[in-house]
Order: structure tokens, then sequence, then C-alpha cells
């Protein structure tokens, strides 16, 4: 293999062999910032379409040591934006194609590709880095990012190189968002999950009986319909017979109802929960992102205050402001939640409630008190144990208002501590189904 | 060629083919194959831009190779637009792309664009901008120097039929129901339905037949001060059997707001309708449609009262039956006013001495979205406008975001001038600027007007930026510019009107009409 040359670092040195009218005054620049620049470690979570871009933005910013972890592989419908695939890559891991792709291109960077999962590292491998970089589509996976580098810093308090910033980017359309996140100095993602909008549920009597929408009979194709058909056999939106079937079965549906609108399209987007996604947003939002990695190691200049918006349908908008800390963050707070319940509620109405909450948004949640095991998932001895409380009341299991309830779910290295407050009447009131 | 709608799904799903159709046809020219440039044109080949042509007379030096990734390190004293072509196109086979290596001043050549994209410094600027516009072919400068950028639009007129508000406006005519949707509403007797088909009458349904009661008791006025509006939402309330438990009429009462809203043209249509008398005539090519269009849309308002109804029903807690039923009213209304509108269209184009009439889709989309038409018009005045050059003498912010933040406004439009002096430093003189220069710069751009301290800033983080990009600047700028790009190539979604500033530093952004 022939050596090729690295390239010239003319664009960064500006800023590294110079102090700015902008720059914190105890901000040395010289060799030892490139050095550290040089040998910082930086990790990428995700090689999507954030992904790509945040591997070339870094590799073309002096950073020459990055590991990427991400457990999907190359999809026909990723080659509109994500620009290190071709067509014949299709099937590949995305994590490994892409960083064959930048050291190919950019010679000098070391980038370590993980097809894997985030949650199958562990605490030591994350200690090793400098600052973290997020571009993920998925809340869940932010959340244990978040949790876990919070948790480092927690357990390593003495340890002042256990703080490892996390830049987090996101988009969705034409909209997006990059934030800075210093775990246990500054608001962590956790602090403002109830800012986030929860997905579009449809009601299930909606579906069953009174379908308006053609998403409706979609949802009725595959909420009720596919595992009546098909008992415990998983949907696999991937495999081309699953959907045509899911499609007909809707469009079955949508006839006998005369509603209009039902296509292949839109079947695939209602059951992959589809985010339309291009290019440019991914390009904005990475590039604001690892703007940001290079001021944090460089210290060049102040770093974003710490969470911008930006929306590129109408003109060309961006909003810049801070998030605060939340004393009753389950991740970096030290404050119990409170949450308001009704006396008739049982255990199960409790849970069901919770999981909806937009501070919480637990797909399968746990509760425990000091006193006793409330409704645990797992493991299935201590479930079989504990289901029978999902059917009594609420506030014949937990004192009003002073208890402290802990809710966790297997997903999540999380537990949302939380004081229950009942109010309403013992009885449930009269209720018309609709 | 047919769309590939696997590949573009992600994409197809917010433009849908209309727009990808037009991305297929189009032909932008790039001046300027810098890392700005390069990253622009990704983000266009990427979501299947037709064409592109790449004129650069330079080649690649290792500043280039610093921070551009769609040059390879083996190009090294090539021209730089062949070796970015190549490398562009490989992001893409539907797309094809030329380079050309020596300026080029003919028409000819020039008018084949649908846009052109300046990137960073171009010396030939003022010439060519003069004579594109004369050409009619909308131009984009767009600069990026160490963590500032710019971006400005320069078109005579630019068109949005499609322009995605984020909040589409309801066009119910809950206050003005035509004679089908009045007798469907009238046939519905509430007291008469048992409790679960109480529970099922459409929000529509219930809001037009309380306004009707609430006119009989109020003169045939409807709610207008915000203490009749809440008695009427109380009245809602009333009418159900349970509010609690009738989702229907919970729905009816938090958006009875809609039955108050009085349908009308929105004055920028009106403005638009004025307009179509001229523009007709005058506008350019790519936007005539258009305004034929928009003229047909006048001849329909004067003679029907109203524009088409739009024949979008939103969801809303129903059974199937009767919000099928409701549906049918509204498209069978929206469907008979469009064949009235495509009359209008087929007489506007009879008028023009063409004949020929619009398809049944474009008559379709026009009158979906004639209530949000969008159209920018701006004019060619060099960037030294008097109107921000008398905000800085004011002192006082002018910027439209976040208006907190006084000084932040001033402050972005410090980091715009500052381009601008970099911008005309390097285009008229070859040495590298120093802060007098610049400040020579900013005299000549702005004039004998007073230079407020401030800007020395921004001009000194300009200086030691040394005219390089920084890759992270550019690409995002490159982000941004190829999004006003898209929307430019495809008429959809509101372009940038017509100047946006970024200052990386402080992560802020701002924007002006020059």
């Amino acid at each position: 293999m022939t050596t090729v040359a690295e390239r010239s670092e003319s664009s960064i040195l500006p800023y590294i062999t110079a102090t700015g009218p902008f720059s914190d005054p105890d901000y040395e620049p010289g060799q030892e910032v490139l050095d550290f620049l040089h040998t910082s470690r930086i990790l990428v979570i995700g090689a999507g379409g954030l992904g790509c871009e945040i591997l070339k933005d870094l590799a073309l910013s002096g950073f020459k040591s990055i590991d990427v972890i991400d457990m999907d592989t190359i999809d026909v419908s990723n080659l509109n934006r994500q620009f290190l695939f071709r067509r014949h890559d299709v099937g590949a891991s995305k994590a490994e194609t892409a960083a064959n792709f930048v050291m190919a291109r950019v010679a000098g960077v070391t980038i370590n590709a993980h097809c894997c999962r985030i949650q199958d590292m562990t605490h030591a491998y994350y200690r090793q880095f400098t600052l973290v970089v997020c571009g993920l589509d998925s809340i869940e996976a932010r959340r244990w990012m978040n949790a876990t580098l919070c948790q480092i810093v927690t357990d390593n308090s003495a340890d002042p190189l256990a703080l490892i910033p996390l830049i987090d980017g996101g988009t969705e359309g034409f909209k997006g968002s990059a934030r800075v996140i210093l775990p246990g100095v500054s608001a962590c993602y956790e602090c403002s999950l109830d800012t986030l909008g929860v997905r579009t549920v449809y009601p299930v009597c909606t579906i069953a009986n009174t379908p308006r929408l053609p998403e409706h009979c979609v949802e009725w194709a595959s909420v009720l319909e596919w595992p009546r058909h098909w008992g415990d056999v998983k949907f696999d939106a991937d495999d081309p017979l699953a959907v045509d079937w899911m499609y007909a079965t809707a469009l079955t549906r949508a006839k006998q109802f005369n509603i209009n609108g039902v296509t292949r399209s839109l079947t695939l987007g209602v059951v992959k929960n589809i985010i339309p996604a291009i290019a440019l947003t991914n390009a904005v939002v990475a590039a604001a992102c690892c703007s940001e990695a290079f001021k944090l190691v460089t210290g060049c200049t102040a770093s974003l205050e710490n969470f911008m918006m930006y929306s590129g349908d109408d003109s060309i908008f961006t909003y810049t402001f801070k998030y605060e800390r939340k004393e009753n963050c389950a991740v970096c707070g030290y404050d119990s939640k409170t949450f308001t319940a009704q006396r008739w509620w049982t255990l199960q109405d409790f849970v069901d409630h919770i999981a909806e909450q937009n501070e919480v948004q637990m797909k399968q949640p746990s509760l425990a008190t000091a006193r006793k095991n409330l409704y645990l998932r797992k493991p299935e001895a201590l479930e079989k144990a504990t289901r029978p409380n999902l059917s009594k009341k609420l506030c014949d299991l937990v004192e009003d208002g002073t208890e402290e309830v802990a809710i966790t779910d297997p997903q999540l290295p999380i537990s949302v501590r939380c004081k229950i407050v009942f109010a309403g009447s013992d009885e449930r009131a009269e209720f018309v189904d609709v | 060629m047919p769309i590939d709608t696997q590949k573009y799904d992600r994409q197809l799903r917010l433009w849908a083919t209309t727009g990808q159709q037009s991305l297929a046809t189009s032909h932008v020219c790039l001046v300027n194959a810098n890392t700005l440039g390069c990253e622009v044109l990704k983000n266009l080949v990427l979501p299947g831009i037709g064409k592109f042509t790449i004129v650069d007379a330079e080649k690649v030096t290792q500043d280039d190779l610093s921070a551009n990734f769609f040059l390879k390190a083996s190009s090294l004293g090539e021209y730089r637009a062949e070796a970015a072509k190549n490398v562009l196109l490989e992001l893409n086979p539907d797309v094809a792309g030329e380079a050309v290596t020596a300026f080029r001043d003919d028409g000819a050549f020039w008018k084949q664009f649908s846009l052109v994209v300046v990137s960073n410094q171009f010396c030939e600027l003022g010439s060519l901008k003069e004579r594109l516009w004369k050409w009619q072919v909308p131009l984009m400068v767009v600069n990026s120097v160490g963590f500032y950028g710019s971006l400005r639009v320069f078109a005579a007129e630019l068109t949005a039929i499609e322009s995605h508000p984020a909040n589409p406006f309801g066009d119910l005519r809950l206050d003005k129901p035509w004679p089908e949707l009045q007798r469907y509403v009238d046939a519905i007797s509430l007291p008469a339905l048992d409790l679960v088909d109480h529970a099922h009458v459409p929000y529509v349904v219930i809001l037009i037949k309380a306004l009707k009661e609430w006119r009989k008791l109020h003169a045939g006025g409807a709610p207008e001060s915000s203490q009749e509006k809440r008695e009427f939402k109380e009245g809602i309330a009333r009418m159900a059997r349970n509010i609690h438990t009738e989702v229907n009429f919970t729905e009816a009462r938090d958006v009875s707001w809609r039955a108050c809203q009085v349908t009308e043209t929105p004055a920028g249509i009106h403005e638009l309708m004025d307009l179509s008398r001229t523009a007709l005539h005058a506008a350019p090519e790519r936007n005539r449609i258009f305004w034929v269009l928009v003229s047909a849309l006048r001849l329909f308002q004067k003679e029907a009262g109203t524009l088409p109804l739009s024949g979008v029903l939103p969801d809303m807690a129903s059974d199937t039956a009767s919000y099928v039923r409701l549906q049918d009213i509204y498209r069978a209304k929206a469907r008979l006013d469009r064949l009235r509108f495509k009359k209008h269209v087929a007489a506007v184009l009879l008028s023009l001495e063409e004949g020929g009439e619009v398809s049944d889709e474009v008559a379709e989309t026009f009158c979906k979205n004639a209530r949000t038409l969008f159209v920018a018009r701006s004019s060619n005045t060099d960037d030294l406008n008097t109107e921000l050059v008398e905000i800085l003498t004011r002192g006082e912010s002018p910027g439209a975001m976040q208006a907190e933040y006084e000084d932040e406004g001033l402050a972005n439009l410090y980091v715009y001038l500052s381009l601008l002096a970099n911008t005309h430093h390097y285009n008229t003189r070859a040495s590298a600027a120093t802060l007098p220069d610049l400040y020579l710069a900013v005299r000549e751009v702005l004039g004998s007007v007073h230079i407020p301290a401030k800007l020395d800033q921004t001009l000194q983080e300009v200086v030691r930026a040394q005219n390089r990009e920084f890759h992270n600047t550019s690409s995002l700028m490159g982000g941004m510019a190829g999004q006003e790009a898209l929307k430019v190539l495809m008429a959809q979604y509101r372009v940038l009107d017509n100047c946006f500033v970024w200052d990386g530093i402080k992560s802020r952004s701002d924007k002006w009409k020059v």
C-alpha cells in the first residue's frame, strides 16, 4: 500500500496559532492545542444521515482518532443523503463502510468501526473518549447515552476526565437541532425530555370501530390483524411479502369503509414510522455539532450555550437558547417528581398513564417502592408474583404524597423517582365508550 | 426517466413526485469548486438534480485539500472543476455533470441554467450579476470565511404554489356553508340520535348548527367580541349530553374559534390577484403559468365572491359513515370549484392568444394552496443599500430574529458587513487582508457612513481567518444554500427573501430583506 501524504491543516490553523477577539482571555494557542486536537479520542454514535456528515466534518477539523458505533446495515433509501454509501454497499455495515470511506479519503485519520448496539459497550469503553457526538434517530438511544455519561461523572466525581461532553444532533425533514451537554454541569438530555413531542398514537377504538383516515386502516392491519393472523411471527418491514400482505389488508379495510388514499408507500410510512430525511438538514446540524466539538476540544472560542434549533422550510430560521438543569431530572437531578393519580385508579391505570407522560416516556415501566415491588416485568417469577397488584387500587398500595416510587424500564439505565398525590373520587365515573 | 421511488423515498414524502420531477429537469451552475461550492453541489446531487456545471479556472492546492472532502488528495495540481466534478458524480448516477475551466461571458452559456450559485469571491461577480438579472436566471451568492457565513438570493421574482405552510389554514366554510353542506347539517337532528350516534356527530356539523342558532338569537351576526366567543364556546359544551365523555363535543368546543372565523380571501392573496394584471405580461418565463393561474383565481373570486374550496377535511371524532359522507360533500364542492376555475384558466390563456388548458392535477394543487401562495420579489440593488446603512447609523437592532437580544441583531449585521468588506477586498486586491485593509474596504462599501466602533471585533475575527474556509462553516452554509437552491428549483416552500448571515462563534443567525 502506498502512503498518501496527509492533507494540509491550513484551514484550522488560524484558530490554533492565534487568539481571536471572541476567544476566552485564558486561551493559549499553540502546538499543545494542535497536539491535543490530534490525540483526542472522539466517539460518534450513528453512521446514518447525520453520522456520515459528522465523520466527514470531524476528519476535516483536525480530529485523527475516532470511533463510530452503528448496528444498522445500508438500505437503498439511505442513498439520497448518506453520501459515504453507494448502491453496491447495500446490506453492508454502516459503521464499517463509512469508516473505510473516510479513512481512504482523508489520510492520517483512524476510525474504529463497531457494528453493535451502544448498550453492548462498557463504561470502561466510554471512559476512553474526550467527547461524544450523537447523530441518532432514536430518543431511547439518546437517553441511554446521556444517562451513561451522567453516570460516569457521578461514579468518578474526583476525576475531571470523567466529564465527557455530549454533543447531540437531531433532524426531521427540514427541521433539526444541535446541543451541547456537559454531564453533571449543564442541562442533560433527560432534563428537557418533556419538550419533545410524543408520536401520534391512534386510539384503538378508532382503529377498530370508526376508521376515517388511510392511516387508521394501516394501523388496523398492523396492530389488530397481523397478530390475529400470524400469532407470534414478528412483522418484518424489510420483507416485501410481509409488506404486501399489510398493504392488501389495509386496502381491503379501506374499501370496506370507502376510505381513499391507502398506498404501499403510505403503508410503509405508518408501519415503519418513517420520518422524512434530506441531505441538507443533516449537513447543517452535523456541521453545527462538529463546530462545537472543535471549539470544546481546542478552546479557541466559547461553545454553544447550549441548544440551537433549526428550521428550513419557511426561509431559514435558527434559535439559540439555554436549557436549564432540572432539580427533579431522573438522570442528573436529586429531587423526585410528583404525579397526580385518581383515587379510583388501579396500578394498571397508573402504569398506562405514566408510560405516556412526556417526562417519563417508558414503554415497559416497572414500579417499586422501598417497602415492596409494585410491578416488575422481569424476571418472570417476579412478574408473576407482582401481576395481581395491577388490578389493585393504587391508593391502597402507595402512601399519598410521601412514599417514593421508582419507575424503571429494561431499555433504559434510568430510574424515575416520583411521589404520587391522589385526587378525585374513589369510584370511577360512568363512561360512554366512544 | 422514471423516478427511483426507493432511493428517493425519504424526500418524496416531503415534496412528492412533482417536486422531484422539477429537480430532475434542472441544471445548476456552480462558480468556484471550493469547499463551500462542493458542499452546496453535494446537497443538490444527492437528492437528484438533472445536471450541474462547474465553472472554475483554478487548480487544486494544498489549501483546497485542507477542507474539501470532494477533492481527492491525488488531484493536487489538477483543475478544481474537473476533479470536483468527477468526485461529485460518484454520489448519484442519475445526475450529469460538466466542468468548464475558463470563464465564459456569452449569453447562450449562462441562459441554459435554472440557477447559478457563486461560492465565495469571484471578481466578475458584478457584471455576471447584472447579466443574469437581465436574462432572468436566479443567482445565489454564498460566502464562508472562518466561523462566519452569508447567503444572498438575487431573483426578480420567485414563486411557490406549494409553500408548505407550518400551520395550514383550514378551509371549512363553517360561517358560509354552501347549500349541499347546509342541507346535510339540517338533516341531522341531534335530539333524535341515540347515545352512540350523538357521540359521533362530526364537529363540523355541531359548529354549523351552533352558529345557526347563535345567529337566530343575535340578529344574524356571528360571535365577534371575546365575551361573545366565550359564550358561544360555553353553548357548545351545553349541546353535549355529557361533555366529559363525548369526544366529538369536546373537540367542537376546543375548535369553536374556527366557527368564529370569517371565510375571506387573505390580504396577501388579494395583492397577488391585483398584481397578476401586470405580472401576467411581464413575469419571467418560469413564472408565467403561475401568473396565468393567479389571473384565473382573480376571475374566479370576482365571479364567486370566494376562493375555490380546498376540499381538505381534517380528521375529527366521528363514525366512519358520517366522516366519509362529509368528506364527499367537501370534495364534490372542491371539484365543482375546480372545474369552474379551469374555465377561467382557459379564458386567460385565450386572452393571451394561446388557448389550451391546465391539467386537473395542476388545477387541484393550485386550488388546494390558493390561500398560501408564495411570491418573493426583490430588486437588484447593490449590497450597500440605504436601509441597512440607516439602521447601522441609528445603531438599532434590525434583525427579525430574537428581538430580546437587541445587541445580537446588530452584531449579526456587523458580521454581514465584515464579510462584505472581506469579499470586496479580495475581489479588488490580491494581497492578504489586514485590519486597516478591511477598514478601507468597509469605507469603500459603505461610503461616507460612520463606522461603528463595535465592528472592530468582527473585522478582527475575519482577519484571523485569513480568507480561509473552516470546513464546518462551509458545510453548514452549503446545507443552507443547498436548501434554498432546492426551493428555487422546485418552486416549493418559502425561499429566503433575500439575505442571511451566520455567526458560528455565537451559533446565531439573522436575515434581512436587502
